[in-house]
């Protein structure tokens, strides 16, 4: 499996994507293979400061619950309105999309990184493939 | 065999210590450390699933006015009575060598109690023979892996995920609650209490053992997890932030 050059990955198995001054957080293919079907989904409020390799959500699939690590700290500005319940409007969660698409239209959130802080610490594409190869992924 | 799997002592605890006992274990997994403890709890409470709404609870009747905690687990809400826990963590390196360790725990179940038991009254619910039976409470909801008898689930097992460990715990109904009527035990189907929730914690342990080709030895929680434990249990599992969170 080719993971894309453009991103750069977390070994806890989230992705970060610069756009423009903000970065986009999403969770890995890998990830989404080993969710199988997700049911529910908790995302920080935007405003919320986060921080780089602590939890930031969470996600359920299956009766299982796994915490979702921020690839860099700084302050969330943006969640993926597809993927929630929309109360004033009725509209339900779309959590499909992460399975479909989990690097394009099923990101998580967009954050504003923290002054000073790069990409710079989190593993390339080829170097989280060779993490997943070693742990007979 | 290198695998070294601690059993912890059995307790009879109130649902928000065995909540923190059980993410305490998922902590010391993220660490290195497998470890198995079994379970009762102190008084019948009800636990919620991750994600349920504590709403949820008008919709039980019998169970509403129950004691409640919300797991660190998904899955839906349980009423802990006449039941026997189990609760396992696995560091992450052994945690990904099992694709399903729910369907794994629920078969050494079934070896445990088929003797008593005609051919054919056990089975575990395969991929695409899900069904809801209704909305709320686990033991109404036959998901994959889970395991029947005569057609009645008997036990419901839920995860938490964190840094690659896995802590996966679930619910043995051994007899019916009348607190979830609609639900029989173990013991209700076999008509006749054939053994004891430590007997049967016993059996499971040492078969879980087996699985794992792991050596099982009794242990207590070290001073730094006790510690852990009781932080756990002031700052998040008696607490409405969390038991109330949705």
């Amino acid at each position: 499996m080719s993971y894309p050059a453009e991103l750069r990955y977390t070994p806890t198995h989230e992705w970060a994507r610069s756009e423009g001054e903000l970065i986009v957080v999403g969770i890995t293919r890998f990830a989404v293979e080993q969710l199988t079907e997700p049911t529910f989904l908790e995302l920080p409020a935007v405003g919320t400061t986060v921080e780089a390799g602590k939890p930031f959500g969470v996600i359920e699939s299956v009766k299982s619950t796994s915490d979702l690590y921020a690839p860099l700290s700084g302050v969330v500005v943006e969640r993926n309105a597809e993927l929630l319940d929309d109360p004033a409007t009725g509209r339900k969660a779309n959590l499909a999309l992460i399975l479909e698409d989990p690097f394009g239209r099923g990101w998580l959130i967009k954050i504003r990184p923290a002054a000073g802080t790069t990409l710079d610490h989190l593993l390339t594409a080829e170097q989280y493939e060779a993490q997943l190869a070693s742990a007979g992924h | 065999m290198s695998l070294r799997l601690r059993l912890l002592p059995y307790t009879v605890e109130g649902g928000p210590v065995q909540m923190a006992q059980d993410e305490s274990l998922l902590e010391a997994a993220v660490q290195g450390q497998a470890s198995l403890r079994f379970y009762q709890w102190s008084e019948p409470t009800l636990s919620l699933g991750y994600f349920q709404p504590v709403a949820m609870r008008q919709q039980l009747p019998a169970a509403s006015t129950l004691p409640y905690v919300r797991r660190p687990t998904g899955g839906a809400a349980i009423v802990h009575h006449h039941e026997l826990t189990y609760a396992f963590a696995l560091p992450p390196r052994l945690a990904f060598r099992q694709t399903s360790w729910i369907c794994l725990f629920h078969q050494l179940l079934a070896e445990v109690v088929a003797p008593v038991f005609a051919p054919g009254q056990l089975h575990l619910v395969a991929c695409g023979q899900e069904r809801k039976l209704g909305e709320i409470l686990c033991f109404l909801h036959h998901s994959a892996g889970d395991l029947l008898l005569q057609d009645n689930k008997i036990a419901g097992s839920a995860q938490r995920k964190h840094r690659g460990a896995l802590l996966q715990h679930g619910s043995i109904l051994l007899r019916r609650s009348p607190y979830a009527p609609q639900l029989p035990g173990i013991f209700d189907l076999a008509g006749r209490e054939f053994s004891t929730p430590t007997a049967l914690a016993e059996q499971l342990a040492r078969r879980f053992a087996q699985q794992l080709h792991a050596e099982l030895y009794p242990d207590t929680w070290t001073t730094a997890e006790q510690q852990r434990i009781q932080q756990l249990l002031a700052e998040k599992y008696t607490q409405p932030a969390w038991n109330d969170k949705r």
